[in-house]
């Protein structure tokens, strides 16, 4: 079947290889940092296909930046905070429904139940940090902010991640 | 920072590797633009449910439905197998070129957009409304609303955005149904296109919320919500603002889609008991007269694996657009609508293929164009 390449920012058939290999080298850890923040594989994967719609519409724009997955890292997670906030009131009324959730250990799934209740840039930052196991640098080019921040911002979450988990270091 | 909380949150980013999501669905141009088009609806429906709360004094006057029909027994049931399309409905759809009004037999170009179309209402005096939307900078599409007639095209900038959750006559001119977190305010507004009105619908905070879908004829404002406190669904019509309650028991299923016939004269809604937003929901429609407060039709139905985008009703035609993924298929783009003559003795939902979001074209034939 020939490429179609009617979609805005798709001009070639290379335009089309080239993001379909984009979003099948990206799409699993993309999903992964979604559902630590989400909590939900499925909503992480609608999450994901937006935001690989969005990395699609720009696409002739998008690859050429010197990393395109971290633009893409970008957008998922900025959908994940803002679904976090626009969902609220509808899941309130749907989360009676079963729905297939990770089955994690209880210390585990208590560790990103209290991310999820961070502020969303401390929030972000965990997630790249821990899921991605991204350096503070890598982690300061994903969200374009400072490093010094991405070092206050994670010192902060860590901080109060402890204290909710009561984790804190013993006097 | 301490050697415990340290374990314990790289065990649990390691936690993750599990999750793989399953695997990458295949990223053809095709699935991902008829998502575009699903997920620009689908969203809406968020927007609206996350900012609008409805405060609504029922009032024990004024028609009622006071049941709803059994969940399990409907008058109908069939399967969307059957692929033959009504011949007397005309639907405006959105298509590459901008939108189109469609039969049975021909696709009618109505109206070219540069921009990316999403849905079009036409009104009987040929009018029409369209959203369209735009790549911007933000990482959602951009959505606008353009007004056509008399040969002009007006934007309406003040709608930047807004989420469409209806449209329909006030006094026999065309209205439409909007709500918006971000332009107007977490309000739900009846807009008169010819006048520029805008009439509050009487949404804030309050013990409802989650406005689903809208519609208003005659003055009378449709609407659908579902309870932030204890998580049923309501029916609300009247006017505005002044909305009764039209099921005023909290309904034990989802009452997503609501449109009121042109005439007024009755009401039909979708209710499933599944996650409305979901795809392969099972659907059931009802269309209740609003003056005898019978219900005239109970049709069962769902859309295959395509979840519901859209849902229009003028008194006789009920057309419900779906869209989305199917995962079965990789390879194939079935957007899958139903079309249910409910005049018929036995309304049966006939599947036809509308790959995008419908609405029924009111112009009575005029293929001009606003």
């Amino acid at each position: 079947m020939p490429a179609d390449t009617s979609a805005p920012g798709l001009q070639s058939v290379d335009d089309v290889r080239d993001f379909d290999a984009f979003y099948v080298a990206e799409y699993r850890g993309l999903v992964r940092l979604a559902t630590a923040l989400c909590g939900r594989v499925d909503v992480a994967e609608e999450l994901v296909q937006d935001a690989m719609v969005s990395v699609l519409t720009r696409w002739r724009r998008v690859r050429e930046y010197d990393k395109p997955g971290a633009f893409a890292r970008r957008v998922v997670l900025n959908a994940a905070v803002s679904d976090r906030r626009r969902r609220k009131a509808e899941r309130r009324a749907l989360e009676r429904l079963p729905v297939e959730r990770v089955a994690w250990a209880p210390e585990i799934s208590g560790f990103w139940n209290a991310v999820r209740e961070l502020p969303a840039r401390q929030a972000q930052v965990v997630t790249l940090y821990y899921v991605e196991d991204l350096s503070v640098a890598q982690v300061s080019e994903v969200l374009d902010i400072a490093q010094g921040t991405v070092r206050a911002t994670l010192d902060h979450a860590r901080r109060s991640l402890a204290a909710r988990l009561r984790l804190e270091e013993e006097a | 920072m301490n050697d415990r909380f340290e374990e314990l949150a790289r065990t649990a980013g390691h936690a993750l590797d599990q999750v793989d999501g399953g695997a990458p669905r295949p990223a053809t141009v095709r699935r991902l633009r008829a998502r575009r088009r699903a997920g620009a609806i689908a969203g809406m429906g968020v927007l609206a449910a996350a900012t609008a709360a409805a405060v609504i004094a029922s009032r024990n006057d004024g028609p009622r439905i006071n049941t709803l029909p059994p969940v399990t027994d409907p008058i109908t049931s069939s399967t969307t197998g059957a692929s033959t399309p009504a011949d007397e409905v005309a639907l405006l759809v959105a298509t590459d070129g901008g939108f189109a009004r469609r039969t049975s037999a021909a696709t009618a170009l109505v109206v070219e957009n540069d921009a990316i179309p999403v849905i079009g209402f036409r009104f009987p005096d040929g009018s029409m409304l369209t959203q369209v939307g735009e790549q911007g900078e933000r990482e959602d599409l951009d959505t606008r609303l353009e007004w056509r007639h008399d040969g002009e095209v007006e934007h309406l900038d003040r709608y930047d955005g807004a989420a469409v959750l209806g449209a329909g006559l006030v006094g026999g001119k065309p209205a439409v149904v909007l709500a918006s977190s971000t332009q107007i305010g977490s309000r739900l507004l009846v807009v008169e296109l010819t006048t520029g009105r805008e009439r509050d619908a009487g949404i804030a905070s309050g013990g409802f919320s989650g406005v689903a879908h809208a519609d208003v004829v005659d003055d009378r404002l449709f609407l659908t919500t579902f309870s932030d406190c204890c998580g049923g669904s309501f029916l609300f019509a009247g006017g505005v603002p002044d909305v009764d309650s039209l099921l005023p028991q909290r309904a034990r299923d989802y009452l997503w889609w609501v449109a009121a016939s042109d005439d007024g004269s009755e009401v039909a809604f979708l209710s499933s008991t599944g996650d409305p937003s979901a795809s392969g929901t099972r659907w059931i429609l009802v269309v209740a007269d609003l003056e005898t407060r019978e219900i005239t039709t109970n049709v069962e139905f769902d859309l295959g694996a395509e979840r519901a985008t859209w849902f229009d009703f003028d008194g006789r035609w009920a057309v419900v657009s779906g869209g989305g993924i199917n995962d079965s298929c990789p390879a194939c783009l079935t957007d899958v609508g139903v079309i249910i003559d409910t005049a018929a003795a036995a309304p049966t939902p006939v599947a036809v293929p509308l790959d995008a979001m419908a609405t029924i074209d009111r112009s009575h034939g005029d293929r001009s164009g606003g």
